[in-house]
């Protein structure tokens, strides 16, 4: 046989066992429900009908079915992300990047409707429910990492100019700048929030400038799982795991949580979601959009009230030990129209804590 | 359903190969016309009524073309045949791509406003309708006979491997090969490595720089580097893109044994425009230069008429690509600079090693932003912005980022537009194995995580 036509024999085989096998583990693969990685639910196989199939919206949704259970998916999107970053050099893959062993979201470019827009809901519920009351009403803005990584490297927006476009924009606020309280190590490394064992400082701070004293004084219980942030899932790069780890002192271990939207008393860390599809949703029961913490052991009979965001889950149980009760509302899942059939404003501490990101993207403020 | 995409590569194509080749010689014209039909139903199945509908009528102004020429029936010539075939087809071409670009172009004229009609345009028709065409015309011109048998020519006409990005296959091309091909182990090997190598064009390079381009358009933080970098990434995506699709749809040809014409031949390499377009898009330049620049008259005429043949052709030439003003002038942009090569410029730049390669490369860039503009308002600003007109910095923080962000994609795709590359593969066969192989597993990551991937031909 001639030696060019055994090569080619030797080409067709190789490369069409890989194509075979690639196909049979299409064809026998069983569906996936969730994307742990991504932290999404993954497409289903849509129903036929000849509307779907006239319109192309058949054949769409198949699309995304195929691609989103293809085999070995978390693989080739880590495949993809190591060639692109590695080989081409691309210097974010989805607009995320890695800088000094950090992950990190692009925030860019300075979205300033999105700022005014926050501001407006802000205004019409402090004009709403806070302006005639005797209540103290404060805002701190949280900075992404970003703004701890921020150089010439990589695009990110001018932070100074955000923080003062916000803070001017909610002027019937009283800020609690704290942008120089915190540093990078205290984030998590693969994902956007903060840890709350690093935020105690800040936690006091801002106790302090709404005029309560917390102790400091905390146990760090860290927990034996492994945290992959959402970067992680998102960049799909090789990364190691953050450590997570919670706060707890003799007061916090007596209060009483209480999840509006479930109607359920929950525990203020739930270790069981730690082992779950996101470990940061053991702070105050995830992505809920009413809570309150009772303090039994509170020296004061002062109220707090807080509008934020999945930063302030952590934020909110150190807050806490200074108030007989705090509530906590996130004003992306309960409409800010509701709020008044749920919270009685009156001789309260009211703090809007938010971050750059999410005042960056508001449109999921409602 | 495009090549480029999970459906297509790990569903649709392996049960069409399955199929195929379990087949007997006789039934697989049966079934790539299946397969054709259900791959161009996949996307638009309403329109695949018009398609069967070309076909019926494609076969049966075949068939009379045939019988008129040989005297059949005197009331019917051969050219009146032709005509009203050529009638219908364009018809039907114009209608369904160009009837709302007419009513737009009078109601800007006129003042009026006639409601657009929002007619979707079939996908491929711009291919389908010109190769229908070419098989009656080379009929007419007893290149060929009509094909008798309807599974035959339905399988030319609705082939998809070409039936959406080309190449333009002349009837005259693969006419022999419908009746009987093979396919030899050195076919399905190179078809193969085309196939993967067009795949990797379209989803490694061409959507990384399509990408490029979308962030651009979505920038508030524009420059004059910006702008030059814009028109550098869209004239390296189109023929990625374009190329790729043409190595696809060739190497899928191959595998199923049939030979497709060449569609692209390293046109950046190119001393000239006239040399560029011999290279570019060769499928459908020859198709104008045979079925309208010749039947012109072509250059055998006097000046004034050898000047209005090649305004008609690179008019039409420009308005195939799309149904807009920017595509007309992109035409007649290349019209007069090829008229202007031909009476004085070629001897020139014939004399030039590096000036001849920057000239086309520059008038590339500048034609291509005309091209990719929605708009003449657009693609007028574009070029101002272009030369440092439009109050814009000459560069911006975004630019710097994303010229090292892309910079190694810049640096691979203008080495991917040399030949040098197809040199080096053809001495490397082990290499050539692990690259091919490498290569549909990349591009299949890519696919999977949902990267960019447009599909520039719904306008075509």
């Amino acid at each position: 046989m001639e030696k060019s036509t055994k090569q080619k024999k030797w080409m067709i085989a190789i490369v069409g066992v890989t194509y075979i096998i690639i196909v049979a583990a299409c064809f026998l693969k069983p569906a996936g429900e969730y994307s742990l990685s991504e932290r999404r639910l993954l497409a289903q196989k849509p129903m036929f009908s000849w509307k779907s199939m006239v319109t192309g919206t058949y054949a769409a949704q198949m699309e995304e079915y195929v691609t989103d259970q293809f085999p070995f998916r978390d693989l080739l999107r880590a495949c993809k992300a190591n060639f692109s970053m590695h080989i081409m050099q691309k210097k974010d893959n989805h607009d995320i990047y890695v800088k000094d062993g950090y992950l990190c979201a692009m925030e860019y470019p300075m979205d300033e409707a999105s700022v005014e827009r926050a501001a407006s809901i802000f205004r019409n519920i402090y004009e709403k429910h806070l302006e005639e009351k005797e209540v103290s009403v404060y805002m701190s803005v949280i900075p992404d990492k970003s703004y701890y990584l921020a150089d010439k490297t990589y695009l990110s927006m001018d932070y100074s100019a955000f923080l003062e476009k916000t803070y001017s924009c909610a002027d019937f606020l009283t800020p609690i700048r704290i942008e120089d309280k915190l540093q990078l190590s205290d984030y998590y490394r693969t994902d956007t929030h903060w840890k709350q064992e690093e935020i105690t400082e800040t936690a006091a701070y801002i106790g302090k400038e709404m005029g309560v004293f917390l102790s400091g004084e905390y146990r760090v219980k860290t927990l034996d799982v492994p945290f992959y942030g959402v970067y992680a899932g998102q960049a799909a790069l090789m990364t190691k795991p953050d450590e997570i780890s919670y706060c707890s002192n003799g007061i916090l271990d007596e209060c009483i949580v209480y999840d509006y939207e479930n109607n359920v008393e929950i525990p203020l860390y739930d270790e069981s979601k730690a082992y779950g599809r996101d470990a940061y949703e053991m702070f105050l029961g995830g992505n809920i959009s009413l809570a309150t913490i009772e303090n039994p052991g509170a020296v004061s009979e002062k109220e707090l009230v807080v509008f934020g965001d999945s930063f302030s889950r952590s934020m909110v149980p150190l807050l806490a030990e200074g108030y007989r009760k705090t509530t906590l509302i996130d004003i992306r899942y309960l409409p800010s129209a509701y709020i008044g059939n749920y919270v009685t404003f009156e001789n309260q501490d009211v703090l809007f804590l938010y971050s750059t990101s999410v005042l960056n993207n508001s449109i999921t403020l409602k | 359903m495009v090549f480029s995409s999970i459906p297509f590569l790990y569903y649709f194509l392996p049960c069409v190969l399955l199929a195929y080749f379990l087949m007997p010689a006789k039934g697989r014209n049966g079934v790539l016309l299946v397969a054709s039909l259900a791959f161009y139903a996949w996307g638009e199945p309403v329109y695949i009524l018009l398609m069967l509908f070309s076909i019926l009528v494609g076969y049966v102004s075949g068939i009379l073309l045939e019988q008129s020429m040989e005297r059949k029936w005197k009331a019917i010539t051969p050219k009146a045949v032709l005509s009203g075939s050529i009638v219908i087809f364009t018809g039907l071409f114009i209608y369904f791509k160009y009837t709302d670009f007419f009513i737009r172009s009078f109601n800007a004229v006129t003042g009026t406003e006639i409601p657009l009609l929002h007619i979707v345009l079939p996908i491929g028709i711009s291919f389908y309708t010109f190769q229908i065409i070419s098989y009656l015309v080379d009929i007419y011109r007893r290149e060929t006979k009509a094909q008798r048998n309807i599974i035959s020519l339905a399988t030319y006409i609705a082939m998809f491997p070409q039936l959406i990005a080309g190449p333009i296959v002349r009837y005259t091309d693969i006419s022999g090969q419908l009746e009987n091909r093979k396919s030899t182990v050195a076919m399905l090997e190179s078809g193969i490595c085309r196939f993967i190598i067009g795949l990797s064009k379209k989803v490694l390079l061409a959507n990384e720089l399509g990408a490029l381009c979308e962030i651009f358009r979505a920038s508030g933080d524009k420059s004059v580097l910006y702008y030059w970098m814009y028109a550098a990434a869209f004239t390296l995506h189109i023929y990625f893109d374009f190329s790729g699709y043409s190595d696809m749809a060739i190497g899928l040809g191959r595998i199923l044994g049939f030979s497709f014409p060449e569609n692209f031949n390293y046109p950046y390499i190119s001393g000239s425009i006239t040399e560029f377009w011999r290279r570019w898009h060769m499928s459908l330049g020859t198709w104008f230069r045979d079925y309208l620049y010749i039947p012109l008259g072509g250059n055998r005429v006097s000046q004034v008429k050898w000047i209005r043949n090649i305004f008609i052709v690179w008019m039409f030439t420009g308005l195939w690509h799309g149904a807009s003003w920017n595509f007309v002038l992109w035409g007649l942009f290349f019209g007069v600079i090829l008229m202007i090569e031909k009476r004085w410029l070629l001897k020139i730049l014939d004399k030039t090693k590096v000036i001849k390669h920057l000239y086309v490369i520059f008038l590339l860039l500048i034609s291509f932003i005309i091209f990719n503009a929605s708009n003449m308002k657009e693609a007028w600003l574009d070029i101002r912005c272009m030369f440092g007109m439009g109050g814009i910095p000459v560069v911006s923080g975004e630019a710097l980022y994303y010229l090292k962000s892309y910079g190694v994609t810049f640096l691979v795709s203008m080495i991917g537009c040399l030949p040098v590359a197809k040199k080096f593969a053809g001495r490397w066969q082990i290499l050539k194995i692990a690259g091919v192989l490498l290569l549909l597993i990349l591009s299949t990551a890519y696919l999977v995580d949902g990267s960019f991937n447009p599909f520039l031909y719904f306008r075509f």
